[in-house]
């Protein structure tokens, strides 16, 4: 087939992309719904974290990674990004911040650019969903404190002393290779010990 | 009057009913004849509202029975839709940080208020410390009476500092300097894949 | 002669009925269980009962989701009934209080005097003691495990656990099996070992700590001579031994111990090894498990580790001399 591949064209954003776009009721039409993101959009990347309505959310969130892994993607010198930046951001600073600040925090990221949480329901008043929205590695405190990963808790305290044991007997075996091979040229005992995969539960 | 006359009556009548019974009854031609007279029934009077109400005046009433399934669906619902009754709610949890309820899959409320309060003051000190400059470094948020962490200089070159006057609240944990990505493994350990 | 002969049948019949206690013959092993669980419950009846007018103490709360001042009745409130004062997650993930910031307590313990009280759970900030209670528990249980998993023909005879030792990687149970020799358990076996905890630990059974004296715990102890024998070591400091007790299982532990079965989450017995050494005690087998606390959710990858690093015979203190170095076998059970 003489078909370019996908993820050359367009970077794989990491979130669940649903195959249709969201309607959001404005006045405009078509035209204000892309304005109403292009605010949230802006929002989101000036102040790292928002609370709003859920479907907007979910719909911002979108536009931000694409907008973050094709800036991470092509940098600052490509110009069909720097236009698109100039599009969604509002506040011209912020196209500074997107290459200068985000760029390099998410350059290594192997995970989605941004969080979005189910903010706590009012128990009276209007049944809306309203979820957090924002921009890891920010610097504000955390949302979600599930301290799982204090060493002295059991499971952690057992998979250590898993880790190390598995340590000990590689030293030892590798140290019985080196007594056998003491004459013959050293070609095995090179091998460094490795930690088994150390899972780390959620 | 005569004290015996009711026994002396009550005693002919059962004579006379044992005659009748040993020897039967006069034959019916003995009987009384008597003509029962039919007479013409009344013309019937056409009935008219008027004559209940008189001067008076009628409110709207329902006109027909409502059935028993619309009575119940008015009194409790429907439960497709909208159901009136009060159901428990299953999906509460406590929070592990603050002991309060908040619900399954959503942000404790109690801890949330707090986490917000804090989010909004750095954000608001952030705004007063940038102006409209371009944004062009990361922000390290420090609180009173907390030096630079031990980093080398290559790492506080070009980052805003933010100096928050007050103490770091409790609950906000000190280790937000670390990265939160993670480098990929280097291991060439191959991950067994036929795992129950 | 034959007078000589008669007269030392005799003497031997009369020693053996008056030193060797024949009570012991005619206990069968369930018999035995629920003797001691009969004497459990009267002793705990007696000392409840020995309190006589209620007096009150003021219980100072500390935590979630404030703090609050308990007003309850002494030696008879627990930090159990604490916590049912306050909500129904404390009194179920609760495993151990701790009064005046410095001292573990059961939370079936009834509380003596004006305290402070922190309940803890697994996920504090500094777990080691509850962790410890929790390893601690396990060995319990599996005592409890191996007299009831073994047919009516296998005697057990529960030897000892030492304490809890968490980064070996198993919690241990020292059973003797007199019967059985050289047994490795298949794999089958192994797994039927942990279906009966499991069904033990599913029946959420509270853990009752009684403290009695070494007379009485003698006395429920008496068909088993590996505990009366380490009855008088253990006595020997405050003159009282301290049992607890799950469902009809009682044992001796120094304890604590945390609150209920029920916060054993996921557990496996993983192996059976049998213990060498040169001593009197013969067919000592070393039961070895793993466990984790309830609602700690574990990749099964990473359970797979601890089970297969729990497989290895572990080393703590044998309770058995070794052929060649021989050790105090005593202070394993003062541990335990």
């Amino acid at each position: 087939m003489n078909q370019a591949e996908v993820s050359k064209l367009v970077s794989k954003l990491r979130i669940n992309v649903p195959p249709t776009h969201r309607k959001l009721r404005s006045p405009k039409g078509p035209e204000g719904r892309i304005d109403k993101l292009r605010k949230t959009v802006t929002g989101l990347v000036k102040f790292e974290r928002i609370e709003l309505n859920y479907n907007r959310a979910d719909e911002a969130r979108q536009y931000t990674e694409r907008l973050i892994s094709e800036a991470i993607r092509h940098g600052d010198c490509h110009k069909p990004t720097m236009d698109t930046a100039n599009f969604w951001l509002l506040e011209k600073e912020l196209i500074h911040k997107l290459f200068k600040v985000l760029v390099p925090r998410y350059e290594t990221s192997n995970s989605s650019y941004t969080r979005l949480i189910n903010a706590p329901k009012p128990q009276y008043g209007r049944n809306i969903d309203k979820v957090v929205l924002e921009l890891k590695g920010n610097p504000f405190p955390d949302l979600i404190n599930n301290n799982t990963n204090n060493k002295l808790l059991i499971q952690n305290v057992l998979l250590d002393a898993a880790k190390q044991d598995y340590r000990q007997s590689k030293i030892n075996e590798i140290a019985k290779n080196i007594g056998k091979t003491e004459n013959a040229p050293l070609n095995e005992s090179s091998k460094k010990p490795e930690a088994p995969e150390k899972p780390v539960e959620s | 009057m005569i004290p015996r006359l009711p026994h002396i009556v009550q005693l002919m009548k059962n004579v006379e009913r044992n005659l009748f019974h040993m020897f039967g009854y006069p034959p019916k031609e003995l009987a009384l004849a008597y003509v029962h007279e039919n007479k013409p029934a009344a013309p019937l009077k056409k009935f008219s509202i008027k004559d209940i109400v008189g001067d008076g005046f009628l409110l709207a009433v329902p006109k027909f029975r409502r059935t028993i399934e619309k009575k119940l669906k008015r009194k409790f619902g429907s439960p497709e839709y909208v159901w009136k009754m009060l159901v428990p709610k299953n999906n509460i949890k406590v929070c592990q940080n603050c002991g309060h309820h908040h619900e399954k899959g959503r942000l404790c409320e109690h801890c949330y208020s707090k986490v917000k309060a804090e989010t909004e003051e750095i954000q608001a000190k952030i705004k007063e410390k940038l102006g409209i400059n371009p944004i062009e470094h990361d922000v390290v948020v420090l609180y009173k009476g907390e030096s630079l962490p031990d980093e080398p200089k290559e790492f506080w070159k070009g980052k805003r500092i933010i100096e928050m006057k007050k103490e770091r609240p409790q609950w906000f944990s000190k280790n937000l300097l670390q990265k939160t990505t993670q480098q990929p493994s280097e291991s060439t350990d191959v991950k067994p894949t036929d795992l129950a | 002669m034959r007078r000589q002969i008669l007269c030392l049948s005799t003497k031997i019949t009369h020693n053996s009925c008056t030193k060797a206690l024949p009570l012991t013959r005619f206990l069968s092993s369930q018999e035995a269980i629920d003797r001691r669980y009969h004497l459990f419950t009267l002793e705990k009846k007696r000392q409840l009962d020995k309190v006589g007018r209620v007096e009150k103490i003021e219980v100072q709360y500390k935590g979630v989701p404030n703090d609050c001042t308990l007003v309850m009745n002494k030696g008879i409130s627990t930090p159990y009934d604490c916590a049912r004062h306050l909500s129904e997650w404390h009194t179920d993930t609760s495993a151990l209080a701790l009064l005046d910031g410095s001292v573990y307590w059961d939370m079936h313990r009834p509380l003596t005097e004006n305290c402070t009280l922190e309940l803890q759970h697994f996920r504090v900030p500094e777990p080691q003691q509850v962790n410890r209670a929790f390893w601690r528990t396990c060995s319990f249980m599996l005592g409890a495990c191996a007299t009831v998993a073994f047919k009516d023909t296998v005697p057990v005879k529960l030897h000892s656990f030492p304490g809890p030792d968490i980064r070996s990687g198993s919690f241990i149970y020292d059973v003797q099996l007199p019967t059985l020799k050289d047994w490795k358990p298949s794999q089958q076996e192994l797994i039927t070992l942990s279906a009966e905890y499991v069904k033990l630990v599913r029946q959420n059974e509270p853990l009752e700590r009684l403290e009695v004296s070494e007379e009485l715990a003698l006395e429920m102890f008496v068909e088993n001579e590996h505990k009366t024998r380490q009855i008088p070591s253990i006595a020997r400091n405050h003159g009282k031994v301290t049992l607890y007790k799950v469902g009809k299982h009682v044992d001796i532990s120094k304890g604590p111990m945390i609150s209920n079965t029920k916060q054993i989450g996921r557990v496996a017995v993983v192996s059976v090894h049998k213990l060498n050494g040169n001593s009197e005690v013969n067919q000592l087998y070393r039961f070895q498990g793993v466990a984790l606390p309830t609602g700690v959710i574990i990749n099964h990858f990473a359970f797979s580790i601890l089970t297969e690093r729990a497989k290895k015979l572990n080393t703590v203190k044998s309770p058995i001399p070794k052929p060649l170095e021989r050790e105090e076998s005593e202070s394993i059970a003062m541990k335990a």
